[in-house]
């Protein structure tokens, strides 16, 4: 089994005093991407994710004195994120808009339409394929079928490479359940990219 | 409509593509290596696996962002790490040629390829804003009725908390949405005055755009006002800005309001 690559990030729980703004921002720096991640696996998408994030710092910096020295900040964070994204998404429910995407949805629309513009936005992924937009579309609407705890678990498994146990300590469930979902999720999203075909040829080979 | 493709359901292959990295297929299980279903299964786990982690990569905010988010100065101590995981100097050396060779690369290889990260960002006028919100029901992302939340939102992200000062009948606040505009951190507030939709966009003065106001439509006027380090801009379909003078520092509570400069 690969190590996770920031196993060591779990070291830096311990006995600190969140109260001192230095402190509790080095802390929350380290473990941000984690938490983002889990914003954005609660969420569904990464637009508002860092929102979320930072709301949730706030709120946890103001209840630092609850904190328990010793236990795991991450952990603690992970969970007043996941109660800031659950809040999120019960305001979202009842709202039609989300001003923070129709922009973002916009300019890739509006670059989309330019055809090598295209990839301005897709360089943000590193390696360009033919149908990697389609790909990604494809990608983003089957994992939005995936449960939020399976996202996040799933995530955080294959962005951060964070180990069963971790991803169980950050989302406070069984280390099986994490696993468990881990793999139905990547089930899920095989089954659903692989029932694609157009998914996965060029424009060009898809059209009728 | 071709038949979906098989995919292996036992546990043990699983476990194979939970181990999957990029480029070691051919390190697979025999089986797994061996079957063609089963190959393509993991192939296809590699592109995916791929893409969520460039799709939702995170990098921690800049150590003065945070510092702002949280009212402290930027000065951070290093993280009190346990004796067993600090680096010894010829770790340290290590990482530091490392670290030397992919800024090596990425200063030499990158530019070849294009903007490795093109920004997220991208200006759009504010009547844009303004219509495909309306459009889209013109519905605040947060509902913010208390006044710290209020004045702690504007100090997160423009630096400076701000207060609304009482409305006079008519006008009222929705909310307060982040649908960009003049920077990723620019703040809008919704209201109503004389039951139109208004927004006032909330930034920096140094993310002022020159084409803030752009964009001809007669029905729609911009109003520009400039204090205290910040630019507001009201778009709205009256003949007049009625909120922008309404959104004040806290500090200054009742302070005499600048006109708005209409557009």
């Amino acid at each position: 089994m690969t190590p996770p690559q920031n196993c060591d990030r779990t070291a830096i729980a311990g006995p600190v005093d969140l109260a001192d703004p230095r402190s509790f921002a080095a802390h929350y720096r380290a473990a941000y991407s984690r938490l983002a991640l889990v914003a954005a696996g609660m969420i569904g998408d990464r637009t508002a994710a860092e929102d979320v994030v930072q709301d949730a710092a706030i709120i946890a910096f103001q209840r630092a004195a609850q904190f328990t020295p010793g236990t795991n900040f991450a952990a603690w964070m992970a969970e007043i994120v996941r109660r800031c994204a659950l809040n999120y998404r019960r305001k979202a429910k009842h709202r039609k808009t989300y001003p923070a995407d129709p922009a973002l949805l916009s300019q890739v629309e509006h670059q989309g339409a330019g055809g090598e513009s295209w990839r301005s936005i897709a360089s943000l992924s590193g390696d360009m394929l033919e149908d990697q937009g389609q790909f990604d579309d494809e990608l983003i609407r089957a994992l939005k079928q995936l449960s939020p705890e399976a996202r996040c678990c799933l995530l955080l498994r294959t962005v951060e490479r964070l180990s069963y146990a971790e991803i169980a300590a950050l989302m406070h469930m069984p280390e099986g359940t994490a696993m468990s979902h881990v793999h139905r999720s990547r089930t899920a999203l095989r089954r659903a990219l692989s029932r694609e075909p157009a998914a996965h040829l060029p424009a060009s080979e898809a059209a009728p | 409509m071709s038949t979906p493709h098989p995919l292996p359901p036992d546990e043990a292959i699983e476990a194979a593509l939970d181990d999957l990295q990029q480029g070691q297929c051919a390190a697979l299980d025999p089986r797994v290596a061996g079957d063609s279903a089963l190959s393509s299964a993991a192939g296809l786990q590699q592109r995916i696996d791929g893409r969520l982690a460039r799709l939702f990569q995170f990098d921690p905010p800049p150590p003065d962002a945070v510092a702002s988010l949280l009212g402290a100065p930027a000065a951070e101590p290093a993280p009190a790490l346990p004796r067993a995981v600090k680096l010894r100097r010829w770790h340290a050396a290590a990482a530091l040629a490392a670290a030397a060779a992919i800024a090596w690369a990425v200063l030499t290889i990158a530019p070849r390829n294009g903007p490795a990260h093109a920004p997220l960002f991208a200006f759009q006028p504010l009547r844009e804003i303004y219509r495909e919100t309306v459009a889209q029901g013109f519905e605040p992302y947060y509902e913010c009725r208390e006044a710290d939340r209020f004045a702690d939102t504007f100090a997160r992200r423009q630096g400076l908390p701000l207060q609304l000062l009482p409305l006079p009948v008519g006008s009222s606040m929705l909310g307060l949405s982040y649908p960009g505009g003049l920077s990723r951190h620019t703040t809008a507030m919704l209201g109503r005055v004389d039951g139109q939709p208004v927004m006032v966009f909330v930034d920096r003065a140094a993310a002022d755009q020159p084409g803030a106001a752009a964009g001809g439509d007669a029905s729609l006027r911009i109003f520009r006002a400039q204090r205290d380090g910040l630019v507001f801009y009201e778009v709205t379909p009256l003949g007049e800005a009625r909120l922008t003078d309404y959104l004040a520092p806290v500090e200054r509570r009742g302070a005499a309001p600048q006109p708005s400069t209409a557009h």
